[in-house]
This record gives structure tokens, C-alpha cells and sequence, in this order.
């Protein structure tokens, strides 16, 4: 009996990590209060509330008003440096309407950047966040806290009903003898789950992770998470740089190497006016990277360096200072 | 036609279907239902493997992978194992000594499987990747030879890890599938209801066990033929001469 009993419950622990592992978002975020009323010309108070309810710190939370037009916020950009683990810290705003806005509601559209790092391994996270807003002459009550980012207890009726469903199937299977009940649930669990993975495109990123070869998650070459730091004859070879150079570095957010070749970049045309530079991310601009070239065997590569001029590629970070130097055409 | 001859050819198809780039053709939605490195210069298909470790750093709930997943896993379960799975046949290439396994040494892979979900959710990264011996032959070499990759230490780690599974292999047939596949370990969850099973006809068994000594995984078909390590290769079908165990394909009826 243990030796059937085994696979199941080792079953039930895998489906538990990956539900584990599903983590909701690395940050919630609520308004106070829900709703703003301001009156044309006028001011109003509003407090941005930001738990973090990962294990990991969030870095330098950057909250931006993005719009709309006629509207602006005090602070701006609103700033918290550092944001524990399990903590939540406030924001107070100062939300001016212009004098000209029409009696209407609009919303508010506010854009958090933030970072966190896993160990070495940095993230930018990029979220936009809505606040109504009423302009009007009068005094209206105010809608209690609306969470954002927060979802419904609801939401989680769907996955136990189908984790009891698939327990419940299970043991009818191992103990009444019915494999119906059990094959029913497989083939919707197959239904369901390519269908809403679909409805959700994760086709789509499952098949983009694929198509982009980052050289340091498979191995290929070490990561580098370090700032480069560049050679004093590197700085002086820059120096020497007489032509204009156009690098694009392309980057995957998801890639470990990624930082460091850009910082490279960065740090390479700080020692001279003669280099300009962008930083193209493959995810969304997978036809543009192809059209440069940045193609290994039908993979986009990344990081990779282009020199827009002579159209050479530089791919990883393997000794790069000096590969670098050597697509700049400058010797040390 | 003989099983063996058929299961050659299914393996063929398999290892097509990993070296399907060769066309031209890019990278397809398809999750590829074995071990087979996505970075491979070839590959055409997307590792289930890898998939779910980026899932897992980007904190997704893996709806398609899940759904083809647990079909690969109704179908065949480890049929895949032993038909499809390229680094599968790899293993059968080299599956000289079949000795019998050690059960509870077999769940060392769930370990392996639950480790690569930890490890990729710990360290955000795709950890298990880095000492797959799969990308060591798809990825680290080809990449070595095309000048993408240098010697370094990743290329070391990825040689060493191959070397290991290699000289595993060449000791215990199947050393991998065995002991040390994620993905064998996800197909096995399913194997006691997969459409492809094992049937034994007891009033022919004479439990003689030639079936046994003839299994690569080294498992005892008359005991337990449905067992979650059974690759369903059917060695034990061909070597058995009273026509005890067959291969089926259709739901079952009761476990």
C-alpha cells in the first residue's frame, strides 16, 4: 500500500511547490483614501500605502505620475529607499488639479518602479497603479480603501475546488476502485490548463524563454554581477577614441549578465563623448534584435553588444573590457 | 512489426524532433515531452524542465505547462521515457549492466525534481540547467564548437556532470531515468494511470523472472508491472516466451 501511496503524496507535495512557488506579487499596494475628490484650481491629500509581503527587500519603490493631463503630485517622484520583508510604509501625497480641468472623474495613473534582489540577482519591476479621482466643486464622501494589487479571497475558491476535486478523484482511484472520476479530472485539468494558459499567451512566453539564449543561464559562460570596473590603460585607450560609435546592447530583464554588460557600456562611454548607446530588451523587441543580427542558430542571444556602424556583434561577457576595446577599434 | 523495431523508430522521431532546427524552423510553442535542452543549437521544441524553473522565478502559475504535463502524463507517463526521450535513448545506448533497483534510491528524483523548483525559486535562476547533462551535450558542446562558448568554469561543471551520468550510465542501465531525471519524475506521477500500461496475464506468469532480468530499469514486471519507474519499453514483453505481458494503450480500469 505505501509504495502506491508514495507517488500520490509525492504528487500532492509537487503540486503544493508549484503552487508555493506561484508567488503573488512581490508587492500590494492600497489608497487612502479610495477615491479623491479636488476641486479645480485646488489640492488634496492622499496616502499611498506599499506592503511588501514577499521575503525578499524591495529597493528604491519610485512612484511617478504618469496622468492624466492637468493633474500633478507632490512628492515627485515619491521615494522609498528601502522596504523590509512582511513591512508596509505610507506615502503621503499632495494631488494639485489644474484650474482649467472640467467637472469629471478621471484616473489617476501612477507608475511604481522598484527593485528586488534574490541573493545577487536583481529584478526591476515595473507596475502602474489607478487612482479615481472626482474634480468638482462639492464635498463628496469618500469610498472606503480600495486595495490594489489585492485579490479576492474568491480567487481561491477555484484552486481548492480543483485541489479537493483532484484529491478527492485520487483516493475514489486508490480506495472504491472508480478511475472515471479521475481520468474526468485529468482531461479537464489538460482542457483548463492549456486553454487558460493560453488565454493567458503563456505559449507565447513559454516560446519566447526559449528563443532567447541567455549565455549565462544554461551555463555557458558565469554570470558577472559585479560593477565593472574599468583598467586605467582601458580609460586611456577611450581616450584615444576619435570616432563617433553607436552601441545598442540588448538585454532580457531575466537575464543575469545582463546589468553588468550594460554597466560596462555605461561606464565605457562615460570616459568619452565619442559613444552613444541604448539598451533594446529582446522580450519586446524580439523582430528588432533579429533584424540587427542578434541571432545565434535561430537564437537570440543576449547580453550582445552591436556596433550600429560595422554591424559587429559581441556576444556574453567573457573578457568584455577588452573585446570591447577591440570593437571599438582602440588598442590598449 | 517488432516492438523493439517500433520503439527504435518512435526514438528516431524523437531525436528528429530535437534536431528539427536543422530546417530552419525556429523555436515552436511545443513543451517537448523529455529531456531536451531548448538552447540547443537544434532544438525546435521547449524544455518542460527549464520552462518550470522560469516559471517558478517569474512567479507564474505554469497553466499551459501544467496542461501539457499532465497530458504527456495521461498518454504514456514514462512511455515517453522509454520511446521518445532523445537523452532516454542516450541512456538505452548504454544500458549494458540491468541490475535491479534500489526502490527507495529511486525517489532520489523527486528529490532531484523538488530541489530544482527550490533552487530555482532560492537563487532566481535556472540552477538545475547549469549541471543538466542534456545541455552539456545540446548546449555547452555545440556552443564550444560554434565559438559561442569558451573553457570556463560552466563548461567544466556541464563536462564533469556528463562524465558522472556517462560512467552512471555505463554501471546501472538507465543510471538517470532511474535515480536522477526531473522529467522522469513528473512522468512517473502518472504512470499507474497513463493510457500506455503494462498488462500482465497471470495464469501465463510462471514468474520465472526473465522478464526481470531483461528490464533496463531493473524492476520486476510480475510483481508490480505498473510500477511509477516502468519506462514501458517493452523489453520484458520480448523476452518473455509465454505471452504473460502485453503492451496496451487505453484507459484502465480499475488500479
Amino acid at each position: 500500500m505505501m509504495k502506491r501511496i508514495l507517488p500520490l503524496t509525492l504528487a500532492g507535495i509537487l503540486l503544493a511547490a508549484l503552487a508555493a512557488a506561484a508567488q503573488e506579487p512581490t508587492l500590494t499596494f492600497f489608497f487612502d483614501p479610495g477615491e479623491v475628490t479636488v476641486t479645480p484650481g485646488g489640492e488634496a491629500g492622499f496616502r499611498l500605502v506599499i506592503e511588501n509581503s514577499s521575503v525578499h527587500e524591495a529597493d528604491d519603490v519610485t512612484v511617478t505620475l504618469k496622468g492624466p493631463e492637468g493633474f500633478s503630485i507632490r512628492p515627485a517622484p515619491g521615494v522609498i529607499e528601502q522596504l523590509a520583508p512582511f513591512t508596509n510604509e505610507g506615502i503621503d501625497f499632495t494631488l494639485s488639479a489644474s484650474s482649467d480641468l472640467p467637472h469629471n472623474r478621471y484616473e489617476l495613473l501612477l507608475q511604481v518602479v522598484y527593485t528586488y534582489c534574490i541573493d545577487v540577482s536583481c529584478f526591476q519591476i515595473d507596475d502602474e497603479l489607478t487612482l479615481p479621482v472626482m474634480v468638482s466643486e462639492e464635498e463628496i464622501m469618500v469610498s472606503p480603501i480600495l486595495p490594489q494589487g489585492k485579490r479576492s479571497p474568491l480567487i481561491w475558491l477555484a484552486p481548492t475546488l480543483g485541489v479537493l476535486l483532484i484529491l478527492g478523484s485520487i483516493l475514489l482511484w486508490r480506495f472504491v476502485g472508480l478511475t472515471l472520476p479521475l481520468y474526468l479530472v485529468l482531461v479537464l485539468l489538460i482542457a483548463g490548463g492549456l486553454t487558460y494558459g493560453v488565454v493567458l499567451k503563456q505559449h507565447e512566453q513559454a516560446q519566447g524563454i526559449a528563443a532567447v539564449l541567455c549565455t549565462s543561464c544554461v551555463g555557458i559562460e558565469e554570470a558577472k554581477h559585479e560593477t565593472p570596473k574599468l583598467d586605467p590603460f582601458t580609460i586611456s585607450a577611450l581616450a584615444r577614441l576619435e570616432e563617433d560609435v553607436e552601441l545598442i546592447v540588448f538585454y532580457a530583464p531575466w537575464c543575469h549578465s545582463c546589468p553588468y554588460a550594460e554597466a560596462m557600456v555605461e561606464a565605457m562611454a562615460a570616459q568619452t563623448e565619442h559613444i552613444t548607446y541604448h539598451f533594446i530588451n529582446v522580450d519586446e523587441q524580439r523582430d528588432l534584435a533579429v533584424s540587427y543580427g542578434i541571432v545565434r542558430s535561430n537564437r537570440t542571444v543576449v547580453p550582445a553588444i552591436l556596433r550600429l556602424e560595422t554591424g559587429e556583434v559581441l556576444f556574453g561577457v567573457g573578457e568584455l573590457e577588452e573585446r570591447l576595446l577591440s570593437l571599438l577599434g582602440v588598442e590598449k | 512489426m517488432r516492438l523493439s523495431l517500433a520503439r527504435r523508430i518512435s526514438q528516431g522521431f524523437g531525436l528528429l524532433l530535437g534536431i528539427f532546427g536543422i530546417t530552419g524552423i525556429g523555436m515552436t510553442h511545443i513543451i517537448f515531452p523529455g529531456l531536451h535542452c531548448y538552447a540547443c543549437p537544434l532544438a525546435v521544441t521547449i524544455c518542460p524542465i527549464g520552462l518550470m524553473q522560469n516559471l517558478v522565478i517569474y512567479g507564474i502559475f505554469p497553466y499551459f505547462w501544467l496542461g501539457a504535463i499532465v497530458a504527456y502524463g495521461l498518454i504514456a507517463g514514462r512511455g515517453f521515457c522509454g520511446w521518445f526521450c532523445p537523452f532516454g535513448t542516450l541512456n538505452d545506448l548504454l544500458s549494458f549492466r540491468k541490475v535491479r533497483i534500489n526502490n527507495v534510491a529511486s525517489y532520489s528524483k523527486y528529490a532531484m525534481l523538488l530541489g530544482t523548483i527550490f533552487a530555482a525559486w532560492a537563487f532566481a535562476d535556472t540552477m538545475f540547467c547549469k549541471i543538466c547533462p542534456a545541455a552539456s551535450i545540446e548546449a555547452s558542446i555545440p556552443y564550444l564548437f560554434l565559438g559561442l562558448a569558451r573553457v570556463n568554469r560552466p563548461l567544466l561543471i556541464h563536462l564533469a556532470s556528463l562524465f558522472v551520468t556517462l560512467v552512471g550510465m555505463v554501471v546501472i542501465a538507465r543510471f538517470w531515468c532511474r535515480y536522477l531525471c526531473p522529467m522522469g519524475a513528473l512522468l512517473g506521477l502518472f504512470n499507474r494511470v497513463s493510457f500506455l500500461h503494462l498488462s500482465l496475464n497471470t495464469d501465463h506468469c510462471s514468474r520465472c523472472d526473465v522478464c526481470a532480468s531483461s528490464c533496463p530499469m531493473g524492476l520486476e514486471p510480475y510483481e508490480d508491472y505498473d510500477n511509477h519507474n516502468c519506462i514501458k519499453c517493452g523489453e520484458c514483453i520480448q523476452a518473455c516466451s509465454l505471452d504473460a505481458l502485453t503492451l496496451r494503450f487505453s484507459p484502465k480500469r480499475k488500479p
